[in-house]
């Protein structure tokens, strides 16, 4: 099979969810001696955007979304010894990214990780029930930036806000660009507690963050 | 027409059944947040006392004359290292465990269904909301675990559908001292946000459609909640024998009307988030026109509601906004005298 057969296949198992069989396509990519990180942008990530296509389009939902991404991490783990010099990548930026305390509903939050994950930035998981001090801590220590906030719920909505009047106490607001979401949050919401940004959906996310941080889209 | 007024929810009930004039049409939403707000308690303390909950539950009726009030089972109480966020231990589940005896939920909430139908119970049929067996799934081995079970290891999903139905069954035994009950089932995990409408055929439909029957052995009406996109799922939604189905706010009551309308009775779609909290009173009064509007000439019949669970935080003259307009907008449409 040729480079360009090969990145196609890995393409394609990812957008076809096939986690147990993506390895070997990995492997005999990498014996064949193609490029790691060809394979990972032209291969991998190629998948999970075509599959992020496709949830935009209503024609996959989380669940798909969330297969789609254990194939992609099962091929990335194989390439990933082979990343080293100028074969890693450039990151585009690092996000802080976790739930708020109280929320422990991540499937949301991991899917916007992996989108942006696969558009190339350095994502710093929290996880779920993430206590205020800790984003700041955490943005400060990674010298993040932006700041990605999530909740699923009403309740801890107001959490949010506790984050961005934290920044702002704190004296570091303008270092950080900072996004939420989720399924209550929107649009007039960010914008009342002072958010930069706001996105719906996973998809949406990567336009979001590239656009916060005049990131051009290829 | 006659004129009719102060009627009880069961009055309204009634006479909407038999064809009789009402006052005015039902209200309903998912209020046991913004009840615990309206009695001074927290969510999460009065979830765990029958006199709270059903305190809360009394004050909703008496303030807002709402005509559904609800105790709820969620969430089947976590075994310490049964459990691990996997589907591995779902063979070493046990009914026996779950039993009101060891399960607070249950025996907190037969509490105050009995508190609440002795202090309104001539007024109002309870509502004991359940989850789905689906969301109660997830619940138990967390919902990665269960979607990549959906793709991976149907048998052992299957395995635990089949815990989670029996579970709601022995729930719905547990009752059988309340013969006056509604049921209302919840089941965000079915989302069409979440699942494809193959995996919810496969794995949410039919383990409902038992629930459902099975409490119809015991009980009049069902009634269902599910989250999210359920337009292309609307037809199962009939097949499962729910009673009632109530739209997420981001389903069309317009679509839903002319795809089931005929078959099922529709409620909704009043959006919690961006209306009743985020929204002024105009804002709600228009969005509860907009729904009367769309929803009102359904044919099997139609219950203005929220759209999914009514925020803590929620702006009382938002509330008062969502009654008044309510009431007004039910007279109009349906011709009802003032």
């Amino acid at each position: 099979m040729s480079k360009e057969e090969l990145l196609k296949k890995l393409s394609d198992y990812v957008y076809e969810m096939e986690d147990l069989d993506i390895p070997e396509v990995a492997k005999e990519y990498l014996d064949a001696g193609h490029s790691a990180h060809d394979g990972v942008h032209q291969g991998l990530i190629k998948g999970m955007e075509r599959a992020g296509d496709s949830f935009a389009d209503e024609e996959y939902f989380v669940s798909d979304l969330l297969f789609a991404s254990d194939a992609m991490y099962a091929a990335l783990e194989i390439f990933e010894p082979a990343l080293t010099g100028d074969q890693a990548t450039e990151k585009l930026g690092t996000c802080i990214i976790g739930n708020v305390e109280g929320d422990t509903h991540d499937i949301g939050k991991n899917l916007v990780k992996t989108m942006l994950d696969a558009a190339g930035f350095n994502m710093i998981d929290l996880g779920k029930d993430v206590p205020v001090q800790e984003f700041i801590d955490q943005a400060e220590t990674h010298q993040a930036d932006v700041i990605c906030i999530s909740t699923l719920m009403t309740t801890t909505m107001p959490v949010m806000r506790e984050v961005l009047e934290e920044l702002s106490a704190q004296g570091v607001r303008d270092k950080y660009k900072v996004a939420i979401g989720g399924g209550p949050v929107t649009e007039k919401f960010a914008e009342e507690i002072g958010a930069d940004g706001y996105s719906e959906n996973a998809s949406e996310a990567v336009n979001l963050i590239k656009r916060l941080l005049a990131i051009p889209n290829e | 027409m006659t004129k009719v007024k102060n009627m009880t929810p069961k009055q309204r009930r009634e006479a909407l059944k038999t064809g009789q004039p009402v006052d005015r049409m039902p209200i309903m939403m998912f209020h046991p947040d913004y009840a615990a707000k309206l009695v001074g308690d927290s969510i999460s303390s009065s979830n765990f006392d029958s006199q709270k909950l059903a305190n809360r539950e009394i004050a909703m009726y008496r303030t807002y004359g709402v005509d559904e009030i609800q105790i709820q089972y969620f969430r089947m109480p976590m075994k310490t290292g049964v459990m691990t966020g996997n589907l591995s231990m779902v063979k070493e589940l046990d009914l026996s465990e779950f039993s009101p005896e060891n399960d607070h939920r249950q025996k907190i909430n037969i509490e105050a269904v009995k508190l609440i139908q002795e202090e309104i119970g001539d007024e109002i049929t309870l509502t004991y909301g359940i989850s789905g067996p689906l969301t109660l799934a997830g619940g138990l081995v967390s919902h990665e675990a269960l979607l990549r079970g959906f793709r991976r290891d149907q048998e052992t999903v299957h395995e635990l559908l089949r815990f989670t139905t029996d579970f709601l069954k022995s729930l719905v035994d547990n009752l059988a001292q309340f013969d006056d009950l509604n049921f209302f089932i919840f089941d965000p995990v079915a989302s069409g946000s979440l699942i494809s409408p193959k995996q919810f055929r496969e794995f949410a439909k039919p383990y409902l459609s038992e629930i459902i029957a099975y409490i119809h052995e015991s009980y009049d009406e069902v009634g269902l909640h599910i989250c999210g996109n359920t337009t292309p799922v609307l037809q199962d939604i009939v097949d499962t024998g729910a009673d009632a189905f109530s739209l997420d706010q981001i389903v069309s009551i317009t679509d839903a009307k002319e795809a089931v309308g005929d078959q099922i009775l529709l409620m909704g779609n009043i959006d919690p988030s961006r209306y009743f909290l985020q929204g002024s009173p105009q804002e709600i009064e228009e969005k509860v026109y907009e729904a009367y509007r769309d929803g009102h000439d359904t044919e099997a019949g139609f219950i203005i509601r929220s759209g999914c669970g009514v925020p803590y935080h929620t702006p009382e003259e938002n509330m008062e906004a969502f009654i008044n307009a309510s009431i007004r907008c039910s007279r109009e449409f349906y011709n009802l005298e003032d």
